[in-house]
């Protein structure tokens, strides 16, 4: 066969064209001429090779337009009037990074506010008479879950009211975090409820607490719903349930793959000894 | 005032507006009109992935533009011959599985893919041929593979990459190159792929 009508049949094979017949013949004669197996083989790698490289080369294009989109609208998670530019030349379109997360100083005042709020509820507890304090044990076994509702996103301009919660909870300034989630509408309201949960256990507002924690842990479909039935029990333990706390804790202990299944022990042994 | 005598006849190209003259267009080979596209969705499903699938915002760009260049591949392999819904629906359904394996390989908390493993209904990445996205996981070979091509000369490099990826027709590869005729276009083409060929191969 003529080597440039060899080629055009393993191409239309390749980039399947032809009919089903056409191709199935193609097939079978394959199998059977190993010269014609050989030449599809080279084919199907050259193939790859072009796929391969021009995936690379759409991507970096792409990822060039992103990074002046992303520096044009910084914060820019919002619609912006934008068009695309020219390509940049390939060369250039280098991945970099281009802002980063201002988060890390704010998570460590929030660490730091976290510690301190157990140390006071160590102070406290040290001066109460004998007996189990379940706030302390609560507070003991809580650290505030950290914001991965908002990414390293909205960050720097964002000016929702969304953000300025998540920025007071992100700096530790749960009173204000609580406020500002009680205030937001329903949009999002399982995430924003459960920062809102977290807000308030941190101020050791108990009861305010498990009543938000309670319709999270319930649904199902709500991704931190396991999550969420711990805090539920640490906010029971904190408002002196210690016999709802201890069964909570007990059924997530028992339960298969929990996500605060080894919290929920480590607790339960403390409420047991 | 009589019409300027050094008017130059350039071929305009208008911005499609709709999504089914945007989808023509593409189709038709308008391959950078996919900026268009990126620009238009982008932050729509930036903020979908942050807010509901809690993607960082890198992961979500990233998902997007990997979602952007599968529904190209789909439209040009003739996988995706017409919209059965709006491009952003589309888009989003090919980002969301994206973010989802990402997710997943980070062990993020997030919500499982609802739709891995079952018949779906009316999801339009239904008709995406997933090996594609299995295209952009690294490995040494592949780097190797795509870099091969660079190695090539320039002409060779576009005319493979317009024949082979974009499947433009060897008349429009001709204009597009500058080349004397279909045939010589064919002979080149030939040539080039031999030469990347023994390059990939250099024992066959």
């Amino acid at each position: 066969m003529d080597k440039d009508k060899k080629q055009d049949r393993i191409d239309e094979y390749l980039l399947g064209k032809g009919s089903p017949e056409a191709r199935r013949e193609f097939e079978e004669e394959t199998s059977r001429n190993e010269e014609l197996s050989r030449a599809l083989g080279d084919t199907e790698l050259a193939l790859a090779a072009i796929e391969l490289a021009e995936d690379e080369a759409l991507k970096m294009r792409l990822q060039g337009l992103e990074q002046r989109l992303a520096a044009a609208t910084p914060g820019s998670t919002v619609d912006a009037p934008l068009t695309a530019a020219a390509p940049r030349p390939k060369a250039e379109a280098r991945v970099v990074e281009i802002r980063r997360r201002r988060k890390g100083q704010f998570r460590l005042l929030g660490y730091a506010a976290a510690l301190l709020l157990m140390l006071a509820v160590g102070w406290w507890a040290i001066s109460q008479p004998g007996g189990l304090d379940t706030q302390q044990l609560a507070m003991d076994s809580f650290a505030p879950y950290e914001n991965i509702a908002t990414g390293t996103v909205r960050g720097d301009n964002d000016d929702t009211a969304e953000a300025a919660a998540f920025a007071d909870y992100d700096a530790g300034n749960y009173a204000a975090a609580a406020e500002k989630f009680s205030a937001l509408s329903a949009s999002n309201s399982f995430v924003n409820n459960f920062y809102l949960g977290q807000s308030l256990l941190a101020q050791q507002k108990f009861e305010e607490a498990a009543r938000v924690f309670s319709p999270l842990m319930s649904t199902p479909a709500f991704p931190l719903a396991e999550e969420a039935a711990y805090y539920h029990a640490l906010a029971l333990l904190g408002t002196g349930d210690a016999a709802g706390a201890k069964t909570a804790l007990a059924k997530i202990s028992n339960a298969t793959d929990h996500e605060m299944q080894a919290e929920a022990k480590a607790l339960l042994a403390k409420l047991l000894q | 005032m009589g019409e300027s005598i050094n008017t130059i006849p350039v071929e305009v190209k208008k911005k499609p507006k709709e999504d089914a003259e945007l989808f023509a267009a593409i189709k038709a080979g308008r391959h950078e009109l996919l900026d268009e596209l990126y620009v238009q969705h982008r932050a729509a499903f930036l903020t979908y992935a942050q807010r509901q699938l809690y993607a960082t915002e890198d992961d979500a760009a990233d998902c997007f533009q990997d979602a952007v260049i599968a529904f190209y591949k789909n439209i040009v392999s003739g996988r995706l011959t017409e919209l059965t819904c709006g491009i952003r629906t589309y888009l989003f359904a090919i980002g969301k599985r994206l973010v989802y394996r990402k997710n997943e390989k980070r062990h993020r908390e997030v919500p499982s893919d609802p739709d891995a493993g079952i018949g779906l209904g009316n999801d339009p990445a239904n008709e995406l041929d997933m090996s594609l996205l299995n295209r952009f996981e690294d490995d040494h070979r592949k780097a190797l593979l795509a870099s091969s091509l660079g190695k090539l000369g320039d002409t060779c490099r576009e005319l493979l990459t317009l024949f082979y990826y974009h499947r433009y027709p060897i008349e429009s590869i001709q204009d597009s190159l500058g080349l004397s005729s279909p045939g010589a276009t064919r002979i080149k083409k030939m040539r080039c792929l031999d030469k990347l060929k023994k390059m990939l191969n250099p024992s066959g």
